[in-house]
């Protein structure tokens, strides 16, 4: 049809599309709550998937693509499993530890942080991560998910919300422990 | 449409949601994964590659042959490969008429099979057989497929001589696991060929416990250990090694994890399952 522009597909190979991304890939395993082995493995799958559709990833989409792919292999792994579900989870966590540098282990951080995320909803979840770590846009992340963009801003919006309420509550709970430790 | 500004350049500096999130951006895989994840695609490449000329040779199964274990393409070069897709739909193999590697089917049921398979079931261009192979070439290489020909059925090497403390006969120390002390592979073209019903009884065997590995580790060795009592010596030994020793790690054993470490290493010195392998070994 004159006029119409079909995409092109992406330039980059099997391994180039790997070393790319990995790093991207893996990484939203993880906050997905894989455990680092589980995300290797998980990973390999997604970029195999990948690599079999290659010439229907479009040229600077191949973040959203794989988005999308490692969010529902990351979904279907945890179903599969059987982990828990959020529900089952305790509503509030805390800094544990009181210390003012607890924070600053940066793995204490990101215990914290999969904690938090585990209790936020899968759906605000994803577009969380994506956005907020990943840096995702969110028209990659629209795409990624097949869902409207509208959407995936309200989601955003929501989970935002969600995630600032829950460290502020966590923080509330350090700040009490604290004090609880040092009027004793 | 512009964006949101992000959360990480809005937080302030060092606050708690500052390093929660940077926390969380800055995390790495280790290099291990990267390499395994090229050596699978290396056989997904390949996959993708050789769709069109191979479809008419690929009667059943995924190609796994360049694997993420050794990255065995390059090794093997053509032949057919019994697939993982073959290992959950009934252990059909692919014989693949003197094309390179056996087309795609349901890659994604046996896409973890890919880890572990790999190296194992290269073939000769005519014979659907398996062979182990010691090289562990870099992943690219392992991407490159030889789809044009296969006019005399190649052999993969013979593997590298065993580590001498891998080549302990370790299943005197494993009562509960009834390893074997690897086989060395014969790499005549004759020897190479392995019944057909053999191989799809071990391909069928070890799917039976990949299926479980990640559920329920311990059954998966109790089903590597019927695998070994019933296949000493089989043709995928290394490839159950492979399983048991993530298996076991798994299931929180780190004892029969080792022994099964140091098969593998006896199979193969070198690749990412090796380094697995001496990682769990503390070498």
């Amino acid at each position: 049809m004159p006029g119409v522009v079909a995409p092109q597909a992406t330039g980059l190979s099997a391994q180039e599309l790997v070393r790319s991304h990995f790093d991207f890939v893996w990484r939203l395993l993880r906050r997905f709550g894989l455990s680092p082995g589980d995300a290797d493995d998980v990973a390999q799958q997604v970029f195999v998937v990948a690599c079999r559709k290659l010439e229907a990833i479009h040229a600077g989409r191949e973040r959203a693509f794989l988005f999308g792919v490692a969010s529902r292999s990351a979904a279907r792994f945890r179903r599969d499993q059987g982990r828990r579900g959020e529900e089952e989870l305790s509503e509030d966590v805390s800094l544990d530890a009181p210390g003012p540098d607890a924070l600053v282990d940066q793995r204490r951080a990101r215990a914290l942080l999969d904690e938090i995320l585990e209790l936020m909803p899968l759906d605000l979840r994803c577009v969380f991560i994506s956005f907020e770590i990943e840096e995702l846009s969110l028209s990659e992340i629209a795409e990624g998910l097949a869902i409207p963009r509208g959407t995936a801003a309200s989601r955003l919006r929501r989970a935002r919300e969600d995630f600032e309420q829950r460290v502020k509550r966590a923080e509330l709970t350090r700040a009490h422990a604290s004090r609880g430790g040092s009027d004793d | 449409m512009t964006d949101p500004e992000r959360l990480l350049q809005r937080a302030a500096r060092g606050s708690a949601v500052d390093q929660l999130l940077r926390a969380g951006a800055e995390e790495r895989p280790d290099g291990a994964a990267l390499r395994r994840t090229l050596a699978a695609v290396g056989a997904g490449g390949a996959l993708v590659g050789v769709a069109g000329g191979a479809q008419a040779a690929s009667a059943a199964g995924v190609s796994t042959g360049s694997g993420a274990f050794a990255g065995a393409a390059g090794a093997g070069a053509s032949g057919a490969a019994a697939g993982s897709g073959a290992l959950s739909s009934g252990a059909a193999l692919s014989s693949g008429a003197g094309a390179s590697g056996a087309a795609a089917g349901k890659a994604t049921a046996g896409l973890l099979l890919l880890k572990w398979v790999g190296a194992g079931v290269l073939a000769g261009g005519v014979v659907t057989g398996a062979a182990h192979v010691a090289s562990a070439p870099e992943p690219q290489q392992a991407a490159a497929p030889s789809v044009a020909r296969a006019p005399e059925p190649r052999v993969a090497p013979a593997p590298a001589p065993p580590r001498e403390q891998a080549a302990q006969p370790i299943q005197a120390k494993a009562p509960d696991v009834p390893h074997r002390a690897p086989v060395p592979v014969e790499t005549s073209p004759a020897a190479s060929v392995v019944a057909p019903s053999q191989l799809s009884a071990e391909l069928a065997a070890l799917g039976r416990a990949k299926a479980l590995a990640v559920s329920n580790p311990g059954l998966a060795l109790r089903g590597l250990e019927s695998y070994f009592a019933k296949f000493p010596g089989g043709k995928l030994n290394y490839e159950a090694s492979v399983l048991g020793m993530q298996a076991a790690r798994r299931a929180g054993q780190p004892d029969v994890a080792r022994r099964y470490a140091r098969q593998v290493l006896a199979f193969q010195a070198a690749g990412p399952q090796a380094d697995q392998a001496r990682s769990l070994l503390g070498q």
